[in-house]
């Protein structure tokens, strides 16, 4: 005789539709379970962390849940007029500073036009804070040559105030 | 170049762990895989050819945000054939970063020898 795990009270008579039921009531069960330990491990709770972002990020961003290497990371992407927004919550990553917690990082591109009159390279630049606390948009080519001095041990002091003010502090 | 130095490398994203990478695999065998760091490919890529000529591979995904570089973010199944000839526009560039060059001559590398096999290549932006 096999009782359900599901909670539910189904009697266990032996018969193969009440064993069937069983088995899919236990197997339903072990799913939410595994959900639910899924949930419990997560580092964020996706109906709050948006409003804890210092952009706004508009209800139809498409998100994607990811779990990296070391750490978790959840992506918002939309697109506005000319440019496409990628908003990313990460817990500390494998070389940030150990002072710094969970970040947020935003970005944006705008793709650029191969021909015509208006040809030009696609822009990409990074959201930085700014002394007044308020953000503005840096090129990103900037981003990436402080991330490579860091790699290097050679940041110069301008370029680690950069990383750490695009990496606006989050939950 | 070595084929066993394109079978998972990671000497040009080591030390970038939580940075995006960009990864080629040929599809054939998926350890036959390079890893870099985008920072590499964005010195590379950087100032593209503006002579009123369409854009092509790495270029046309990377400025146009298409292929493994859209929003979508999925992984991408190429011809290498187009991604080599485009990388080969960037042969005379000064890159910015010194170890660029390094990473620029590993996507080459990695491009050829997928030519060589008649294989097809997977890029994805993670």
């Amino acid at each position: 005789m096999r009782s359900s795990d599901s909670g539910q009270a189904h009697g266990t008579n032996g018969s193969p539709q009440m064993n069937m039921e069983q088995s899919q009531s236990s197997e339903k069960a072990k799913q939410n379970e595994a959900q639910a330990a899924q949930n419990a491990s997560k580092a964020y709770d996706l109906r709050t962390l948006p409003k804890s972002s210092p952009m706004h990020i508009p209800k139809t961003a498409v998100v994607t849940e990811q779990q990296k290497d070391g750490y978790q990371q959840v992506k918002y992407q939309w697109t506005r007029g000319e440019y496409k927004y990628l908003n990313r919550w990460h817990q500390r990553t494998p070389n940030a500073p150990a002072t710094r917690g969970n970040s947020w990082v935003i970005e944006r591109t705008k793709p650029g036009i191969a021909r015509g009159p208006n040809a030009r390279p696609a822009e990409h630049e990074v959201y930085i804070k700014g002394k007044n606390g308020k953000g503005h948009w840096v090129p990103k080519s900037r981003w990436y040559a402080a991330i490579a001095a860091r790699k290097r041990g050679t940041e110069t002091k301008k370029q680690k105030e950069l990383l750490n003010n695009g990496h606006w502090p989050a939950p | 170049m070595d084929t066993g130095l394109l079978r998972n490398n990671y000497t040009y994203y080591e030390g970038f762990e939580g940075e995006d990478e960009v990864v080629l695999t040929l599809d054939a065998d998926s350890d036959m895989a390079i890893h870099v760091w985008v920072g590499y490919l964005d010195d590379i890529l950087r100032e593209p050819v503006l002579n009123g000529s369409e854009w092509t591979g790495l270029t046309r995904d990377y400025h146009q945000a298409e292929g493994a570089f859209s929003q979508e973010g999925e992984s991408v199944t190429v011809h290498p054939e187009e991604y080599l000839e485009d990388m080969k526009k960037y042969s005379e560039r000064q890159f910015d970063e010194p170890e660029t060059a390094g990473a620029f001559q590993l996507i080459v590398a990695f491009l050829e020898f997928a030519v060589q096999e008649k294989a097809l290549v997977r890029i994805q932006v993670n």
